[in-house]
């Protein structure tokens, strides 16, 4: 995504309901959020629903983007996640279609270096990513697929094939140690 | 405690703030229970600094959010969007959380709109403004009968280019240019084989667009990258005139 004082300097005019702004933070979103919708939905249709429902939200809410608390990057990111992983939710609890139970998770859980990868290469690689690799693979697995996939500790017990209490220790082990690396 | 960065045992006792933190990255990942979920919502309204722990955790993990593929959506897209400004208000807005949040700025929406009309949209974005169908010259002996690429110009100022039948030599890239009036060639970009390309259009290239006359779109063929020097270096490929639409 753009340049972060941009983004949050189009919030800003989004705020004031400046429609010229929202046409550029469209332009200059668009492609990132519709990329994390289908990566996180893998149906088009659906993921075109639901940026559509994002963005009219991000139009409507860039009123409670406060600059003091983080970058305008993160907060979008964020609000658009949130937005898919509780569309993600609901059609798996709603009788898990086709590819949304644990089975899917499965299935993703090991991705190996896809293009998700190489375009953080080309980024220059987030902290998170760093403190990710330190720990054992299956831990950040399960950090990445809480965030990416909306697992549950139920989920992901049941994916680890460990007791739901052994999950969820694990996982805030994992958070933990997570936190302090980032705070290097 | 070992400085082992493979380490992933506990890392060091849990303090209070500790299980702050845990508890705000679980609430970012959305692993809490509905019932924790909410009880940490409450305390955020409340508790500032738990609050920017949140948004550290929201820093980082957006990375992860940041880091899937783009993919250009279709431009559908963009009007159905547009048609759920104008839907506006906001009790549709779904997430009780945001309700409240929202009040304001559909009110402030509904006065912008209730002012403005609906023409601040009336423009298309997409709507093209100027059209260029290019015909191969003889440079190009093996080109396909008909335009070897279409252009379209949107009223904000991008350009949508399609080579049709024709592809650069390996090594080579195709560089469209305007030729506006009597000035020398400006470069508007690259053009891909087989794919629709969008070039953003610089301030100086639609106040020629606005004032020049005749305006002319050329394509040459140069080192991959495009031309080093910033003025065509090869041989021109294909030419036609930009019309109004």
């Amino acid at each position: 995504m753009q340049d972060e004082d941009e983004i949050a300097a189009l919030l800003a005019r989004i705020a004031r309901r400046d429609r010229r702004a929202f046409r550029t933070f469209y332009g200059a979103t668009s492609a990132q959020l519709f990329g994390l919708c289908l990566r996180i939905l893998r149906d088009r249709a659906v993921a075109e629903e639901v940026a559509q429902e994002i963005f009219v939200k991000l139009w409507r809410n860039a009123d409670s983007f406060d600059p003091a608390r983080g970058s305008g990057r993160a907060w979008v990111l964020t609000v658009a996640r949130n937005h898919a992983i509780d569309r993600l939710r609901r059609r798996r609890a709603g009788g898990a279609r086709h590819d949304d139970g644990p089975e899917a998770l499965e299935r993703v859980a090991d991705p190996g270096p896809g293009p998700a990868e190489s375009l953080v290469a080309k980024q220059g690689r987030a902290a998170i990513d760093a403190c990710l690799e330190e720990l054992a693979e299956t831990r950040a697995r399960a950090v990445r697929l809480a965030y990416l996939e909306g697992a549950s500790y139920a989920e992901l017990a049941a994916l680890f094939d460990v007791p739901l209490n052994t999950m969820r220790s694990w996982l805030r082990r994992s958070l933990l140690a997570l936190k302090e690396c980032l705070s290097r | 405690m070992s400085d082992d960065p493979r380490q992933t045992g506990p890392a060091g006792p849990a303090g209070p703030e500790d299980g702050d933190d845990i508890a705000a990255a679980e609430y970012a990942l959305g692993l809490l229970e509905a019932a924790e979920a909410r009880a940490f919502a409450a305390r955020l309204a409340r508790e500032p600094a738990l609050a920017r722990r949140l948004a550290a955790w929201e820093e980082h993990f957006s990375r992860l959010a940041e880091a899937t593929p783009a993919t250009v959506p279709p431009r559908r897209l963009w009007r159905r969007v547009r048609r759920g400004l104008d839907d506006e208000p906001a009790a549709a807005a779904p997430g009780a959380a945001w309700r409240g949040l929202a009040i304001g700025g559909a009110l402030t929406a509904m006065l912008a709109l209730a002012l403005l009309g609906q023409t601040w949209f009336a423009p298309e974005p997409a709507a093209p403004t100027f059209t260029a169908a290019l015909e191969a010259t003889e440079a190009l002996p093996d080109a396909p009968d008909g335009p070897v690429a279409r252009v379209a110009l949107e009223a904000e100022g991008a350009l949508n280019a399609q080579l049709e039948g024709v592809t650069p030599a390996p090594g080579r890239s195709f560089e469209l240019w305007l030729i506006a009036g009597e000035a020398a060639p400006v470069s508007l970009g690259l053009l891909a084989p087989g794919e629709p390309v969008r070039l953003d259009l610089a301030e100086t290239v639609r106040a020629a667009l606005a004032t020049a006359d005749p305006l002319v779109l050329a394509i040459s063929d140069e080192p991959a990258g495009g031309s080093p020097t910033g003025a065509p270096t090869g041989a021109v490929l294909a030419l036609g005139p930009l019309k109004p639409a």
